[in-house]
């Protein structure tokens, strides 16, 4: 039977769980493959790695402008950086890069973050999490775009050969399986776009912010910059809740057009609630 | 002299915090200079196997150890089996380094107290803790530390003083001693006695946990003042003269602990706390030899 030959209705349904079928398996293949095995690695608690895996050098990059709006190093109004003349030693190679563009870009915090230098820091500060198998390589990326364009274009192939067949016949009413290809075209850029993290570094941010939530207000003082930074590097925005500069600051890095070529993962997610009490002896009164 | 100090403390002994979710950020971003953490088991009786998870990495950094607090290891009722239950998974999932829990019971007749309660220091709460620690050992897989507590009532009923009784039970069980100083230390100012005393009557051999940390004065009911253990304030000085002092008489490694519950001070005077706790410990150490 030439599944071409089928009517209208017919291949409809066939030509949808042919692309279902053919999705999942493409989707699974690149799961499976970007899951690692059942070691842990280590503990991240560099806030630039943690950020880099919810978002990538883009969020890497707003950790840093948290710290230096922290220890008084920058200044953001709106979505202008101002550098401070003070350049202390000892500055993260992020954070020298993004103020030596403050300078060199006017301010713009959108031209700024995406300075060629402080993406390239944000890079070597987040190579290892390559060797960690928590981020995908250059090479997995490539093999992502390749298994989904192939399992895209087997798909729509598929589609556009129905359609030269019904166009033949005579056909016109082909409008749905035009959407369905439509469809497909968009899953299939779904699962081939680039990602920050593989399947481990999925549960690695999971676990960091399973082990930062339920923070309360209980603190007394300012978090330190460190904590503040882990904070913003877990959770994005609502990690500097409570803290308004630093989040107008934080804010004020926020990209000026929605999505990236390789954005993945939110940049803000609620602090989970957790318990935790403790044993005081005979109790508080 | 700082580095001689500074040698005699840090090879053997450990020094940590308790695990609380307001601290840990600042235990993450610090954790160069902290040892190992406790962790209240009880809160984390219905992990998931993804919590847990992420207690395993963690364990995996920075030694943990479960601690629990409703089991009522002090009592002759037996423990109820899926508290045991919990605290095994909570080890065995997690890599942890060992587990403990209070000498106290926390129910009776039906009723859950709320708190930990100093049983009558007699032979039937040393058989029963005794027992207790029996049955948790082979369901756990290990032997817990068990905690002396801290009281305002002295428990009637009782026929032997406290170091007595923690003595009979660590002795009889093969436990070993987690000593928290602070309740020591306020035992024995609520009652009358001597805390270096007191601390000298104890199985100091048998220690390998020591907690600090700290109270307020709160009234009497008959005037005068009793010293609450709250854990809500800073370690006094005290309490680190009697861990010096078990530094002396204790050869073996410790771990010691700082236990804060709430009104959570900067979390670097916390680390000057831990750091104070060195210092102190390492006066001990050097005083032995």
């Amino acid at each position: 039977m030439n599944v071409f030959d089928l009517p209208g209705p017919e291949f409809l349904q066939f030509y949808f769980a042919f692309g279902a079928v053919v999705g999942i398996a493409a989707w699974a293949f690149l799961w499976a493959a970007s899951r690692g095995g059942g070691r842990l690695p280590p503990l991240l608690t560099d806030p630039f790695q943690i950020a880099w895996l919810r978002g990538g050098p883009l969020e890497a990059a707003r950790v840093a402008v948290v710290s230096l709006v922290d220890r008084g190093l920058l200044q953001v109004e709106r979505s202008r950086m101002t550098a401070t003349s003070r350049r202390p030693r000892g500055l993260h190679p992020i954070e020298s890069a993004l103020l030596a563009n403050c300078f060199n870009t006017g301010g713009e915090a959108a031209k700024v973050l995406s300075a060629a230098s402080v993406r390239a820091a944000c890079r070597a500060a987040c190579e290892p999490l390559i060797r960690l198998g928590l981020a995908p390589s250059d090479e997995e990326q490539r093999r992502r775009v390749v298994v989904a364009a192939l399992a895209g274009l087997l798909v729509v192939g598929v589609g556009i050969v129905k359609l030269v067949v019904a166009i033949q016949h005579g056909r016109s009413n082909v409008i749905f399986l035009i959407v369905l290809m439509i469809v497909a075209v968009g899953f299939f850029f779904w699962v081939g776009r680039p990602r920050w993290r593989t399947g481990q570094g999925k549960r690695m941010l999971a676990d960091l912010r399973r082990l930062l939530s339920g923070r309360k207000s209980g603190i007394r003082g300012k978090p330190t910059t460190s904590e503040l930074m882990l904070f913003a590097a877990a959770f994005g925005l609502s990690g500097l809740a409570g803290y308004t500069e630093l989040q107008a600051a934080y804010a004020g890095t926020r990209p000026q057009s929605s999505g990236s070529s390789c954005g993945s993962g939110s940049s803000s997610s609620g602090c989970g609630g957790g318990g935790g009490g403790g044993c005081g002896g005979c109790g508080s009164s | 002299m700082g580095a001689v100090v500074a040698a005699a403390a840090e090879p053997r002994d450990r020094f940590g915090l308790g695990w609380r979710p307001e601290l840990a950020p600042g235990i993450l971003a610090h954790r160069d200079r902290i040892d190992v953490v406790e962790i209240i088991a009880d809160d984390h009786f219905r992990a998931s196997r993804a919590e847990l998870r992420a207690w395993r990495r963690l364990s995996a950094e920075i030694p943990i150890v479960w601690h629990g607090i409703s089991l009522g290891l002090a009592s002759t009722l037996p423990v109820e089996p899926h508290r045991l239950d919990a605290i095994a998974r909570l080890v065995g999932e997690t890599g942890a380094a060992g587990w403990s829990e209070h000498l106290a019971f926390v129910r009776a007749g039906g009723v859950e107290i709320g708190h930990l309660a100093a049983p009558p220091r007699s032979t039937a709460s040393i058989e029963g803790a005794c027992a207790n620690i029996d049955r948790a050992r082979p369901i756990i897989g290990a032997m817990p530390s068990v905690e002396n507590i801290a009281t305002l009532i002295d428990p009637p009923g009782s026929d032997v003083d406290e170091p007595q009784w923690i003595t009979s039970i660590v002795d009889t069980s093969g436990a070993g001693l987690l000593l928290d100083l602070h309740n020591l230390y306020a035992n024995a100012v609520n009652f009358g006695a001597n805390p270096v005393a007191s601390l000298h009557r104890l199985p100091l051999h048998r220690v390998g946990i020591v907690h600090l940390a700290g109270g307020r004065w709160i009234p009497a009911p008959n005037g005068g003042r009793r010293l609450l253990d709250d854990h809500l304030h800073a370690v006094p000085p005290e309490v680190f003269g009697l861990l010096t002092e078990l530094g002396r008489l204790a050869p073996q490694k410790l771990t010691v602990i700082i236990e804060r519950d709430g009104d959570y001070p900067p979390f670097a005077d916390l680390m000057a706390e831990l750091d104070r706790a060195r210092r102190a410990l390492a006066a001990g150490r050097a005083g032995s030899t």
